[in-house]
């Protein structure tokens, strides 16, 4: 199999257990990647996931930057869309049938149900990335001014993120 | 509010992703939410709960979920390629210039004061949605649950396991 089908295959099957995003899978990506396929090294493979956090975007963006390392252009096709597209497919799928039965209340149920965890798990997700990046107390108060700005609508958020750089520019 | 067409969804999604630094599940709210009024906050929240159960990253599972309610399968493909091919770009861009980058001494320091302050965006628009959504104390305590399981890093299979049927049993109409 050529190597650009191999990532499609590799890719693919993931992207349907990828609940809750491409963290919770990292450990089997590298598994596949570099035990069992050999196709990068440890290091590369946590390169392109650094680089991905690092930028802009949703952080699944460094499988198409893992294919393009492992093959180029088409690699990284391949990669990315084996990652999105069956979970897209899926998501349309459901989409579709929720708003088709939008009245049920099982479906109205479940959709409200949800609420609480979506604002459960968002500020879960603030606490568990401020906690594993902050030591020390100058980085918990970028942490807790940035938080009450966005709370009380003081800052525009890319003013906040701009403020968060400089300081850490200059503090750390 | 006039339902937006593809062309405004694509562009949407895109400042959703090209500004999504240390994470795009901020911007998305504020985006959709605040600036843009696509949809109230339950209704953004109904949407992120959804994306939570379902495998894929979530912002592209709402983005799918948002660009057909509006548009259509061409407001699915809107947004999913407004989401995607900005940061992609960067991205390229970026591995292109690593070496570049390794050199600039101040970078590490940088981009851990943007990973604090998106934390901090994060942490605020929970408090905006706290108030908005204004739950009843129930509901409040299956959200205070998720959080503090998660914080806790249970997997969030086990949590979306427990406490979603726990959400829409407590959701059921009763008479």
């Amino acid at each position: 199999m050529s190597t650009v089908l191999l990532l499609f295959a590799i890719f693919a099957p993931l992207s349907l257990l990828a609940v809750g995003g491409l963290i919770p899978l990292l450990p089997e990506i590298q598994r596949q990647l570099v035990v069992e396929h050999g196709l990068m090294t440890a290091r590369e493979f946590a390169e392109a996931f650094a680089l991905a956090q690092a930028a802009p975007g949703p952080n699944i963006l460094s499988v198409g930057l893992m294919g393009l390392r492992i093959a180029g252009p088409f690699g990284l096709v391949a990669a990315l869309g084996g990652m999105l597209l069956p979970a897209a497919l899926l998501a349309w799928l459901v989409g579709g049938w929720l708003s088709r039965n939008a009245e049920r209340p099982a479906v109205k149920a479940f959709r409200e149900g949800l609420v609480p965890l979506a604002l459960g798990l968002f500020v879960a997700g603030g606490g568990l990335l401020a906690s594993s990046v902050a030591e020390g107390s100058i980085a918990w108060a970028i942490v807790a001014a940035s938080s009450v700005a966005i709370w009380r609508g003081w800052l525009h958020p890319l003013l906040v993120l701009g403020l968060g750089a400089a300081s850490g520019a200059l503090l750390f | 509010m006039n339902a937006p067409g593809p062309r405004e969804i694509f562009l949407g999604f895109a400042r959703i992703g090209l500004l999504g630094f240390g994470g795009v599940a901020a911007w998305a709210r504020h985006v959709i939410v605040e600036e843009r009024r696509w949809l109230t906050e339950r209704e953004y929240a109904e949407t992120a709960g959804l994306a939570q159960v379902l495998p894929g990253p979530n912002i592209g599972t709402a983005a799918i979920f948002i660009g057909r309610h509006f548009a259509g399968w061409r407001g699915a493909v809107a947004a999913t390629a407004g989401l995607y091919v900005g940061p992609l770009v960067v991205l390229l861009v970026l591995a292109g210039m690593q070496d570049v980058l390794a050199s600039w001494e101040r970078l590490p320091a940088l981009m851990k004061g943007l990973a604090l302050a998106a934390a901090g965006l994060l942490i605020g628009a929970g408090l905006r949605m706290l108030k908005n959504l204004s739950l009843s104390w129930p509901f409040l305590l299956v959200a205070a649950a998720a959080c503090a399981a998660a914080a806790l890093r249970m997997p969030l299979w086990q949590i979306l396991l427990v406490l979603a049927p726990l959400g829409m049993w407590m959701a059921w109409p009763r008479r």
